[in-house]
Formats: C-alpha cells, sequence, structure tokens
C-alpha cells in the first residue's frame, strides 16, 4: 500500500496518466464539438472501433503507418459524414442513427477482421505498423521535465494541439460563437445569418476525425494491434465526460482527466488485496461524484440569480 | 422525405445485420453433405456444433478434434462441423436442425451454448450426446443422454506456474484474470500452487481486468506487475490478455499464454510472439477424442450423466510445444517442467480445487503474496 501512494506521487504515475488520459480525452473532445453545435454524435465508440481496425489493416497491407493513420482518419470522418446526411438532409434522429453505427461497427469489424486475418479475436498474424513515439531533442535530457515532456506517443502531442485550438476556436472566435449558437437555438442562428448546416458539418468531421484518431492511438501507438472490442467503452465514457461539463470545456477535459487518473490508481489497486469488481468501480464514482458536486454549485448558482 | 428518411434508415441497418449474417448464419462444412442414414448403419455420423471457428484459439482446437477422430477411425465415421452463427437466437435451432438430421453423435459445450443443446437433447434420446465443456453438471445428467467433459482449470494453472516459477530470475511472478468468477479463480489458484511447488518462497502478484476486453488496461497491469518486480506473467484474460503480451515486448519480460497455442496467433509480429515462452492449453481436440474412442470401443453408447474432469493425464491440458519455447529452455529446464508434470500424472501433488472451494482462492493469494 505504501509501495503504491509512493507511486502515486511520482512523475511515473503522470506518465501513466498521461498515456492512459488521451484516447479518453479524444473521445470527449469529440463528443464535445458534436454536442456543442446541437447534433449529438453518440456513435463515437463504433467510430474509434473501426478506426482502430482500419488503422491497423491498412498500415498492414500498405507498410506505411502513415497511410494506416490517414486511412483511419477517413473512416473516421466518412462514419461522422453518415451522420450528417442522414440527419441534416434526411431529418432524422442522430441518437438512432448513433446506436445503428455502433451496432454495425461492433460485427462489422469482427467480420473484416475475419476475412483478412482469418480470425476474429485479433490482428496479430498481421504485419501492422505503429506511429512513431516523438523524442524531443534537448528536452529529452532534461531530468523531470523532459520525462514529462518527451517520449509520448504521436498521437498524444497531436491530442493536446487539438484540444488547445479548440478552446481557442471555440472562446475566442467567432466562428466559436456560431458553433454555440448553432447548439443553443439552431433556428436563432439561423435567422441571423448562421449557416447551421455547414457550422454543422465542420463540426461533425472535425468530430470523427477526432473519434479516429483515439481508435488509432490504442491500436496504433499504445497498442500495436487490434483486438476485438478493444475500445472497452472509452467512446462512452467520452460521451460521459461531454455530458457532465455541458458546454464548457474546461469541466469536460477536467472530467476526462480525473477519469484518467482514477484509472490509473486503479490499476495499480487491482494489484493489492482489495476486491477487484469494487476498485474497478472507482473511476465511475468519481465521475459521479463531481457530477453531483457540479449541479450542486449550478443549483445555487441559479438560486443566487434568481434572488 | 420522412418516408426516405425510414427506408434509408433501414437501409443500413440491413446492411449492418447483412454484415453479419454472411459469416454467422448457421453454415456446415464437412465430409458429407447428404442427409438422411443412408450412408449406412456401420458408419457413425458426427456433427459438432460450435458459433464460429477461426479463432486460433478455443474454437479451432476444438475443431481439430474432429480431424483427430477422422484420423483415428477413417471410413468409420462421417464427420461435419456446425457453424451455428455469433447470435444465440439462432443455437437452438441449429441444434434442432442438426438433431433432426439423425447424427449417432452430437458433440457441443461451452457455458454459453450448452444450455441449447440440453434442451434439444432431451427430445432426442437416441442421440449420443457429448459436452466437450460443460458448465452446469446438474442440468447436463438431467437430460439423460449426455457425456459431459470439463477440464482441471487448477491443472492449466499449474502448468503455467510450473514454467513460470522455473523461469523466472526474480523470484516473483505475476498472473493477470479477466473477469473475476469461481471457473478463473480455480485456474490462477493453481498457478499459485504450481509456481509454489517449484519454489515455496515464490512471490505471485495477481490482477484481474474486470473485463475480457479492455486490452489496454491489461497491458498497463502487466506493466505494473513488472515494475513490481515480476519477470514471467501469465494471462488468463480472453481478449484483453494480449495487452499483457504487448507489454512483455515492450518491457522484455516473459509471458505465458492460455487455453491455445498463442504464440501462432501473433504470427504476423514476430517481436511480440518471442516473448510468448509457451501457452497452458485446453486441448479439447484430445478430450473429444478421448469421448469418440469411449464411444467406440463401448459398444456404441456413453456412460451418460457422468460429467468427467479432463486434465493433464488423459492429454487434455498440456504446455505449447513450439519452437520458441524448446528454444528458449535449456535441457535441464525442459527435464525439471517434465518432472512437476508427472508428480501431478502420479498424484504426488494434490491441487487444491479453487471451483469447490471458492474461499481457499483468497488464502492461497494471500500465502504467496
Amino acid at each position: 500500500m505504501d509501495g503504491i501512494l509512493g507511486s502515486i506521487f511520482s512523475i511515473d504515475f503522470l506518465v501513466v496518466v498521461i498515456r492512459v488520459g488521451v484516447p479518453l480525452v479524444f473521445a470527449s473532445l469529440a463528443a464535445y464539438v458534436a454536442s456543442l453545435v446541437g447534433l449529438s454524435n453518440i456513435a463515437i465508440e463504433g467510430i474509434m472501433i473501426m478506426s482502430a481496425l482500419s488503422g491497423v489493416l491498412i498500415s498492414a497491407f500498405t507498410g506505411s503507418a502513415w497511410i494506416g493513420f490517414f486511412g483511419a482518419a477517413a473512416i473516421g470522418i466518412f462514419m461522422a459524414l453518415v451522420i450528417v446526411f442522414f440527419s441534416m438532409r434526411l431529418k432524422a434522429d442522430p441518437i438512432m442513427i448513433g446506436i445503428a453505427l455502433n451496432l454495425f461497427a461492433t460485427d462489422f469489424s469482427v467480420w473484416l477482421m475475419l476475412i483478412t486475418t482469418g480470425t476474429k479475436g485479433m490482428t496479430g498474424s498481421l504485419p501492422s505498423k505503429v506511429l512513431p513515439t516523438v523524442h524531443i531533442p534537448f528536452i529529452e535530457d532534461i531530468p523531470i521535465l523532459g520525462q514529462l515532456i518527451s517520449g509520448h506517443y504521436l498521437l498524444t502531442y497531436v491530442c493536446v494541439a487539438i484540444a488547445i485550438i479548440i478552446w481557442i476556436v471555440v472562446y475566442k472566435t467567432p466562428f466559436g460563437l456560431r458553433m454555440k449558437a448553432c447548439g443553443l437555438d439552431a433556428t436563432a442562428a439561423e435567422s441571423v445569418g448562421i449557416k447551421v448546416n455547414k457550422v454543422r458539418l465542420i463540426a461533425l468531421i472535425l468530430s470523427g476525425f477526432l473519434a479516429a484518431c483515439g481508435g488509432a492511438y490504442l491500436s496504433m501507438g499504445y497498442l500495436s494491434f487490434y483486438s476485438d472490442n478493444m475500445t472497452a467503452g472509452r467512446g462512452w465514457i467520452g460521451i460521459a465526460a461531454a455530458a457532465v461539463g455541458g458546454g464548457n470545456l474546461g469541466i469536460v477535459l477536467l472530467t476526462t482527466v480525473g477519469f484518467a487518473i482514477a484509472q490509473a490508481i486503479v490499476n495499480m489497486l487491482i494489484l493489492t488485496s482489495l476486491p477487484t469488481d469494487l476498485v474497478n468501480t472507482i473511476p465511475y464514482i468519481c465521475v459521479l461524484i463531481g457530477l453531483v458536486a457540479l449541479s450542486i454549485r449550478e443549483y445555487h448558482a441559479r438560486r443566487g440569480k434568481v434572488k | 422525405m420522412k418516408k426516405l428518411t425510414t427506408l434509408l434508415l433501414t437501409g443500413v441497418m440491413a446492411l449492418g445485420l447483412a454484415g453479419c449474417g454472411s459469416t454467422e448464419g448457421t453454415t456446415t462444412t464437412g465430409t458429407t453433405t447428404t442427409g438422411g442414414t443412408e450412408a449406412g448403419d456401420d458408419v457413425v455420423r458426427i456433427a459438432l456444433l460450435l458459433p464460429f471457428v477461426g479463432d486460433q484459439s478455443y474454437m479451432d482446437v476444438t475443431n481439430n478434434g474432429l480431424n483427430l477422430v477422422k484420423e483415428k477411425y477413417g471410413d468409420q465415421v462421417d464427420t461435419v462441423l456446425v457453424e451455428m452463427g455469433r447470435d444465440s437466437a439462432s443455437w437452438e435451432t441449429s441444434n434442432l436442425q442438426t438433431a433432426q438430421e439423425g447424427y449417432d453423435i452430437i458433440i457441443s459445450g461451452n457455458f454459453e451454448y450448452e444450455p441449447y443443446m440440453i434442451q434439444v437433447a432431451a427430445q432426442f434420446p437416441d442421440i449420443a450426446y457429448i459436452n466437450f465443456d460443460y458448465s452446469d453438471p446438474e442440468a447436463n445428467k438431467e437430460a439423460g443422454n449426455i457425456y459431459g467433459m470439463t477440464y482441471k482449470g487448477e491443472e492449466i494453472g499449474y502448468l503455467a506456474g510450473v514454467v513460470a516459477a522455473i523461469k523466472t530470475e526474480s523470484n516473483i511472478v505475476g498472473c493477470v484474470g479477466g473477469q473475476e468468477n469461481p471457473s478463473l479463480q480455480n485456474m490462477l489458484g493453481g498457478f499459485i500452487q504450481g509456481a509454489q511447488t517449484v519454489n515455496p518462497d515464490i512471490t505471485v502478484v495477481t490482477g484481474w481486468v474486470g473485463d475480457f476486453n479492455d486490452t489496454a488496461k491489461a497491458k498497463e497491469i502487466a506493466g505494473n506487475m513488472f515494475d513490481q518486480g515480476a519477470d514471467v506473467i501469465w494471462q488468463c484474460a480472453g481478449g484483453a490478455g494480449n495487452g499483457v503480451f504487448e507489454a512483455a515486448a515492450e518491457d522484455d519480460f516473459w509471458a505465458i499464454g492460455v487455453d491455445s497455442d498463442q504464440y501462432t496467433a501473433l504470427s504476423g509480429r514476430p517481436e511480440i510472439a518471442a516473448k510468448i515462452l509457451t501457452s497452458s492449453e485446453k486441448r479439447c481436440d484430445n478430450a473429444i477424442l478421448d469421448a469418440v474412442t469411449r464411444y467406440m470401443e463401448n459398444d456404441h453408447t456413453l456412460p451418460f450423466g457422468d460429467m468427467v474432469s479432463m486434465g493433464v493425464a488423459e492429454g487434455a491440458v498440456g504446455l505449447s510445444e513450439n519452437e520458441n519455447y524448446l528454444n528458449n529452455m535449456t535441457e535441464e529446464e525442459l527435464a525439471e517442467v517434465d518432472s512437476y508434470e508427472q508428480m501431478l500424472i502420479d498424484g504426488e501433488v494434490e491441487l487444491i480445487d479453487c471451483q469447490a472451494n471458492p474461499d481457499q482462492f483468497e488464502v492461497l493469494v494471500a500465502s504467496a503474496a
């Protein structure tokens, strides 16, 4: 137990949190940008599954990790476009399309694995490639900072960069305002001349790309193969985090990081004699507590306004 | 417009279903396609029902049982594999259809699909049913025409534990389980006992993923075990366990597989496969051969209602002796593994069954901590 406390307050632990947290941050950002413009994307889990698998397959057949990654991103964007097409052109309920895509991805991925590898469990028989790990020269030699900043998977840096860009776009640019307007009231936004469909299209393409990055991170960096259902609910955790934060990007990211920290602690507590099933609920309980705390705060804030 | 939406949405759904349907519908492959019993009375017709094959693991090993039977009995038998599909909704129909086609022996099993077999078996008392991996002994006995087999999970774990304890240099070994349940506890309990048989003072770190999917989590857990000093780690966590192999390749420790030869399943990733020392296999194929042999030699009947446990002694549990294993184990180490295997067969080692004695698992874990 002392050993665990020791390892939690160490630089290695932060590195683990980053490693565990990146796919979750990708998922929650994907959910966040979609819900911000008022078009729910609940197909994130399905997009992650399809991208994780297609990244591995394409990289194995072309021999290039980059082509694999762009293929994965293309699949993710394509699936997001399916949501856009059906919901905006054909006025279908985006939730229904999301369910359809999730169901489709779960089974189609198994079928795709079967025809390409002859197995349904994993792609270990294919020589797939992984995206590079980035070692920043000079910085990596600085003791603590080097360990923290250098030596991560490439997509980790992409994740941080995109999170910052999204923050700037949403909070500092007119386009961000338009995105929020579309989410708050599409008709009103339309009436003041905002092209709602165009804004939503751009947001959903970004959402699909982000979810695809989350999937590719899992199968082309963190791990180097695809294993059936390896996303293991990370897409849903992202959706939950986006729901907790509502329109507030800071809270969305905070929730996700909190969940990642809890998960990293769980991975260590699992090796102690504590009951596993109980330990495994810790991340969810943490999010629940956060959610309750948040709504209490909001409740008080609202009452304050009324007075 | 709304109609078109509905239509297109239905289309997407149907496409999704078709995607699975093409592989998951009931398909029959085998040496004969003719129905009825015109093949002759002296030919024993055997059908094996599995949801699917091609996992290079459990299903494929089981399917190999048919090949072994065919090899041994040649023209005396007709073997057919029936793929029931992954959707449980079709399992009862598949069972019913197969039974109606008049087979002499129908083989199926496993906790997931045995209920469907049991239900149908009761309606066809003339067919000899073999459950190659039963889980509910009472229900199987009740049907009256089922001969059930199971694998000594504690022996599967024992073999892995023996190899781990022989190979470790730090005297700390680890085992990663999937979802904590009595049968997996039994396997991990066997691992601890195997390791302790070799070295009573060994430390065994135990960890549970919590499900059978989360590959990344299994990798983190294995990494944490390695940080605690474990240098040989056994995985018993289904698909999630693949993460243990990834960690083994990254941190450079030995991993041991389970159920089937997992070294061959990772043939495309030699750098990962090289770290899989061996796998502790459930040899469902040998068990099926054993059961069919009993049937053939016992006047075409089986001791129905018997639920037998197959282990190392019957060849139903064993280590994969692939090139990687043989190259990385010295002659002495191999001889040592053999001697501990022989000790089990000779009854010199008494293993605790943690499935029957659930409270014993915690005791074992504590004794090796």
